[in-house]
C-alpha cells in the first residue's frame, strides 16, 4: 500500500496507482482547491507543490508521489504562504478565482526560491493561465508579497 | 413549484438546499485513510438564528447580514457590488455584510424587488438593478427602524441609523441583530425613501470583495467542486462533426462491459460515459469509437465555406437599421470616398472551468448544481427538452470558473439530467477541455462593408455600412433584426449628417452564442477601424478627428480627452512605438482606449501598453471597475492577437490552450484605467474593456507600419 503525505497528513493509499494526483486529491480526499482546466499540463490550474516544487497534478500519478510530500492550497499555511495569500487579498488579485490556487502556490514557490523577483523572473515563473485576465494584479500581488516586513 | 411558493419559503428552502448539500465528504473516502495527524475540522459550532426580511436579505441574531445573490458570480465581483448598494441604503457596517449565491428561478419570483433579467449577461446586473437594490436596502432599513420604534414606543421619525444600529437620543441604541426577528415579522414597505446620493459613504469607494479570502484559500465552491453523497461521474463525448448524432449506442454500451464504466447514456450530439471516477469515465469515453449520422452538408462545413457564405450575404440587400439624411446623395457628392470590407472569425470562450453540472433525480424531482449565468434558462431548457414541468426542477447556483457568456446555455445541464435519470445516481458531468473548445457556442464569424464620404474640408458627411452574420437569438424574434447583431453598429457615436446602416442575417451552420461584449466584439472593430481609415484618408489625427465628430456631446468628448491626457497622445511612452485610439459605448458606459504598439524588423508586433478611459456613470466599486476593464482588455487582446476557431470537414480544428492560446502573464501589457467622475446612472463594466482593444491595436499597427488590418486575428498578418 502506497504511503504519501498530503498537507502534513500521512495516508495509506489503496487507490489505483495510475490515477492522476489531481483526481486523487479531488475525488478521494475531497481537496478541491486544485482544479481541472486542460488535462494536458498547460494551464496550471491543477498546480500543487511536490516536495516544494510546483507540478501539474493532472500529469503526475499517485504511484509517482509515493514517499513524497504534497502541499495543496488548503495546506499552504506556513508564514510565506500566509504572506502570499494576504498579498492576494490586499491586491484583489482574484476575479473568478478558479485559477488562483495555482497562481498562489506558484507564487509561494517563486518567493521561496527568489525572495525579490524581477518582472522577468515573474514572467518566467507565473505561467498559470487566467482567462479573466487578472495578470496585472497577480504581478502586483507577487511584488507586494515580496516586500520585506515593515 | 418554486414559482408558486411564496418568496419567503422559497428563500429559506433555497438556502437550506445549497448549504446542506454541497459541503459533503467525498464518497470514495474508503480508498484512503489518514494514518497520522488528521484533524476533524467538522465541529458543530452554534449557529445564530437567522431571519429573512423577505427582501433577499437575512439578518441573524449576531448581526450578520447576508444578501442573497440571484446574479451569477463569475469574477466580476457582482456579489460585492450588490452588497455595497444594499449596505449603503441599509446603513449597515461593511464588516457585517456577507452574501450567498442562490439559483434564479422564474422571473416572477423577483417581483416587486426583483433583479430584472433572468440572465447575468450584457453587463446589466448593476445598470438594470441599481435602483431596485437601493430600494431593497432602504426597505430593510425602514423595517428595522419600525421594529425599534415599536420596541421603544417612539415615532420612527425620531430614530436614526448608522453602522448596523438604530439610534434614539434617549433610549440609546439597538443593533440590527437585536431587531432582526421583530423586523422579519413586519410588512415590506413598498415605497421606501432613498438616501440623498450626497450622503453615500460606501458607494463610490474602493471595497474589498467579500469572496477573495475563500478564493485564495481554495474554498470557493465552483461547479466543478460540487460533491453529493453517492455521486458518480460522467465524461462527455460529442460527435466531432458539429450537429451530428451518435448512431451506435448499443455497440458503445456493449463495449464498456469489461471497463470501470457503469453506463453509456445518449445525449443530443453525443454520449456521457458514467463511472465511479471521472478519470475512469474519461479514459473509457476516449477509447470508444462513435458512429454518427453526419450529413454531407455538415461534413462540408469549413472556415472557407463560412467566409464564402459571409461574403455572399454581404452582396444581398440588407434590412435598414438606421437612416439619417440622404446618405447615397451625400456619398455621390463627397470629395473623397473610402471603402473597406472587414471580417472576424469564430471565437471560443475557453472559461478556465470547462462545462460541468451535477444532477440528482428523485422521482419526478430534479435538482441541479451548476455554474450558470441563467438558472431560469436552465429550468426552461431542461423542462422543454425533457418534457417535464418547470416546477419539478430546482437549480442551485455555484461560483463560476469564468462565464463570458458561455454559461448562459443549458446544454451541459440537460446532459447531467439525462445521465442521472438513466443511471438513477447523482452524476457530476464534466467536460474535458477538448469538448469545451470543440462544442462551444462560438462568437459568430461576421463581416462588414463600410463606405465613408468626406467633404473638401475633411468633414465626414456620408456613412453607408452593412454588416452580415448569424443571429445569436435565432429565429422567431418579435423584432425584424437581432439587436445583438447590430449592437455598436446601427448607432455610431459620431455626428454624421447622412447615414444608411443595413444588416443581413446570415446562417452559418455553426452554434453561436453570447461572447463577452456580444455584438460589440465585432462591430467595434469594424466601426473604429474604419473611422481610423477615414481620419488617415483625410490627413487628420485620428483622435482629433473623433473629437471633432463628438464636439456637441460633452460626455463623449470628456472620455476622449481623458484618454488623450492619460496616454500623452502623440508621445508614446515607449520610444519607437506608435499609438492607436478607439471609442465605444455599451450598456450605458463609454470607453476610449489608446494602445501603444511597435513592430520589429522581423514583423513581430508587441503591445506595450493600453490606456482605458471609462465613463460608466456613478461608480459603485472603483476597484472592481478597474479590475474589470483590465481583465476585459486582456480578454479582447487574446482574441485580437490570436483568437480564431477554424473548421474543416465539419469539425473544429482546435482542442486546447496549445492551439487556441490565450494571453499569459508574460504577454500582458500594463493597462492603465482612468475613471471619469460622473453622477449619471451606473452603466455596465464587465464587457466594456473588451471590444475597444482590437481597433486600438490595429489602428496603432497602421500608425507604426502603414498596414491596415481588416481581418482578425492579427497573427494572420504579424508575429505576436
Amino acid at each position: 500500500m502506497a504511503s504519501i503525505k498530503i498537507n502534513g497528513v500521512g495516508y495509506a493509499v489503496r487507490t489505483d496507482p495510475q490515477k492522476p494526483l489531481l483526481w486523487f486529491l479531488r475525488e478521494d480526499l475531497g481537496l478541491n482547491g486544485a482544479k481541472y482546466g486542460c488535462g494536458i499540463g498547460l494551464c496550471g490550474t491543477c498546480t500543487v507543490l511536490l516536495d516544494g516544487e510546483p507540478v501539474k497534478s493532472c500529469q503526475v500519478t499517485v504511484e509517482e508521489i509515493t514517499g513524497k510530500e504534497v502541499t495543496t492550497i488548503e495546506g499552504l499555511d506556513d508564514e510565506l504562504g500566509q504572506k502570499v495569500k494576504a498579498a492576494w487579498i490586499e491586491t484583489e488579485a482574484s476575479q473568478c478565482g478558479f485559477c488562483q490556487p495555482g497562481q498562489v502556490l506558484t507564487a509561494a514557490h517563486l518567493l521561496r526560491t527568489t525572495p525579490q523577483p524581477t518582472d522577468t523572473q515573474i514572467d518566467e515563473s507565473m505561467t498559470t493561465l487566467c482567462r479573466c485576465g487578472a495578470y496585472q494584479r497577480i504581478r502586483a500581488a507577487v511584488h507586494a508579497a515580496a516586500k520585506p516586513e515593515e | 413549484m418554486a414559482s408558486e411558493m411564496n418568496r419567503r419559503t422559497f428563500i429559506k428552502a433555497t438556502v437550506v438546499g445549497f448549504t446542506g448539500l454541497t459541503i459533503g465528504c467525498p464518497d470514495n473516502s474508503d480508498d484512503v485513510e489518514p494514518i497520522d495527524g488528521g484533524a476533524d475540522t467538522n465541529g458543530d459550532a452554534g449557529v445564530p438564528e437567522s431571519y429573512s426580511l423577505d427582501l433577499w436579505i437575512n439578518i441573524d441574531a449576531s448581526g450578520k447580514i447576508t444578501v442573497q445573490i440571484v446574479k451569477a458570480e463569475m469574477g466580476q465581483g457582482i456579489s460585492t457590488g450588490i452588497a455595497m448598494i444594499v449596505a449603503e441604503e441599509l446603513d449597515a457596517a461593511w464588516k457585517d455584510m456577507y452574501f450567498e449565491l442562490v439559483g434564479e428561478f422564474a422571473e416572477n419570483a423577483y417581483a416587486p424587488y426583483g433583479f430584472g433579467s433572468p440572465m447575468t449577461s450584457a453587463s446589466t446586473s448593476i445598470s438594470v438593478n441599481y435602483t431596485r437594490l437601493r430600494e431593497i436596502g432602504a426597505a430593510a432599513r425602514e423595517m428595522l427602524v419600525a421594529a425599534a420604534a415599536a420596541r421603544w414606543g417612539v415615532e420612527p421619525a425620531t430614530l436614526t441609523t448608522a453602522e448596523s444600529t438604530v439610534l434614539h437620543p434617549s433610549h440609546g441604541s439597538l443593533t440590527y441583530g437585536e431587531l432582526a426577528e421583530d423586523a422579519s415579522n413586519l410588512p415590506v414597505p413598498q415605497e421606501p425613501t432613498l438616501k440623498d446620493p450626497a450622503r453615500f459613504k460606501l458607494i463610490g469607494t474602493p471595497a474589498h470583495r467579500l469572496d477573495t479570502t475563500d478564493m485564495v484559500n481554495g474554498k470557493s465552491v465552483f461547479g466543478q467542486d460540487v460533491v453529493l453523497p453517492g455521486m458518480v461521474y460522467g465524461a462527455v463525448r460529442h460527435c466531432s462533426v458539429l450537429g451530428a448524432h451518435v448512431t451506435n449506442l448499443a455497440a458503445l454500451q456493449a463495449a464498456i462491459a469489461d471497463t470501470a464504466a457503469m453506463a453509456v447514456v445518449q445525449i443530443p450530439h453525443g454520449i456521457v460515459v458514467v463511472a465511479p471516477s471521472i478519470w475512469q469515465a474519461q479514459k473509457v469515453a476516449d477509447s470508444l469509437v462513435l458512429e454518427t449520422d453526419a450529413t454531407p452538408t455538415q461534413l462540408a462545413l469549413s472556415s472557407d465555406s463560412i467566409s464564402s457564405t459571409l461574403a455572399e450575404c454581404l452582396t444581398k440587400p440588407g434590412l435598414n437599421v438606421h437612416t439619417a439624411g440622404d446618405a447615397p446623395a451625400a456619398m455621390a457628392a463627397a470629395e473623397t470616398t473610402v471603402e473597406a470590407v472587414y471580417e472576424v472569425p469564430l471565437l471560443a470562450h475557453e472559461t478556465m472551468e470547462p462545462m460541468v453540472c451535477t444532477a440528482r433525480v428523485d422521482g419526478d424531482q430534479i435538482e441541479l448544481w451548476l455554474p450558470t449565468q441563467g438558472a431560469a434558462v436552465v429550468v426552461r431548457d431542461v423542462a422543454a427538452q425533457l418534457q417535464i414541468p418547470e416546477a419539478s426542477i430546482t437549480v442551485h447556483a455555484t461560483h463560476l470558473g469564468g462565464g463570458f457568456g458561455r454559461k448562459v446555455k443549458a446544454d451541459y445541464a440537460v446532459q447531467a439530467v439525462l445521465a442521472a435519470r438513466e443511471t438513477g445516481e447523482p452524476v457530476k458531468v464534466m467536460w474535458a477541455r477538448k469538448e469545451d473548445v470543440q462544442h462551444d457556442f462560438y462568437r459568430p464569424a461576421f463581416t462588414a462593408e463600410l463606405k465613408g464620404g468626406l467633404d473638401a474640408q475633411g468633414n465626414l458627411v456620408a456613412w453607408m455600412t452593412k454588416n452580415a452574420g448569424p443571429s445569436i437569438l435565432g429565429d422567431g424574434l418579435p423584432f425584424p433584426v437581432d439587436p445583438l447583431s447590430i449592437a455598436g453598429f446601427n448607432q455610431v457615436l459620431y455626428e454624421i449628417p447622412n447615414q444608411q446602416i443595413d444588416h443581413v442575417a446570415c446562417k452559418l451552420g455553426v452554434p453561436v452564442g453570447f461572447w463577452r461584449s456580444i455584438g460589440h466584439s465585432q462591430n467595434a472593430f469594424f466601426v473604429e477601424g474604419f473611422i481610423d481609415e477615414l481620419a488617415v484618408a483625410s490627413g487628420q489625427d485620428p483622435l482629433a478627428f473623433r473629437k471633432k465628430l463628438v464636439h456637441n456631446d460633452p460626455r463623449h468628448l470628456a472620455v476622449l480627452e481623458r484618454v488623450e491626457a492619460m496616454s500623452n497622445w502623440g508621445t508614446p511612452s515607449v520610444p519607437g512605438a506608435a499609438q492607436g485610439v478607439s471609442f465605444t459605448e455599451g450598456s450605458g458606459t463609454y470607453t476610449a482606449q489608446v494602445a501603444e504598439v511597435s513592430v520589429d524588423p522581423g514583423n513581430k508586433m508587441t503591445v506595450h501598453k493600453v490606456y482605458a478611459a471609462v465613463d460608466c456613470g456613478r461608480v459603485i466599486n472603483p476597484d472592481a471597475v478597474e479590475a474589470q476593464i483590465q481583465g476585459g482588455v486582456v480578454f479582447g487582446l487574446s482574441a485580437a492577437l490570436t483568437g480564431e476557431i477554424t473548421i474543416q470537414n465539419g469539425q473544429v480544428q482546435q482542442s486546447n490552450f496549445h492551439d487556441c492560446p490565450i494571453l499569459t502573464l508574460a504577454d500582458t501589457p500594463p493597462v492603465e484605467v482612468g475613471i471619469v467622475d460622473s453622477t449619471e446612472p451606473p452603466g455596465g463594466v464587465g464587457e466594456l474593456g473588451v471590444s475597444p482593444v482590437a481597433p486600438a491595436v490595429v489602428n496603432a499597427i497602421h500608425a507604426a507600419t502603414g498596414t491596415r488590418i481588416r481581418r482578425l486575428p492579427i497573427s494572420r498578418h504579424f508575429g505576436t
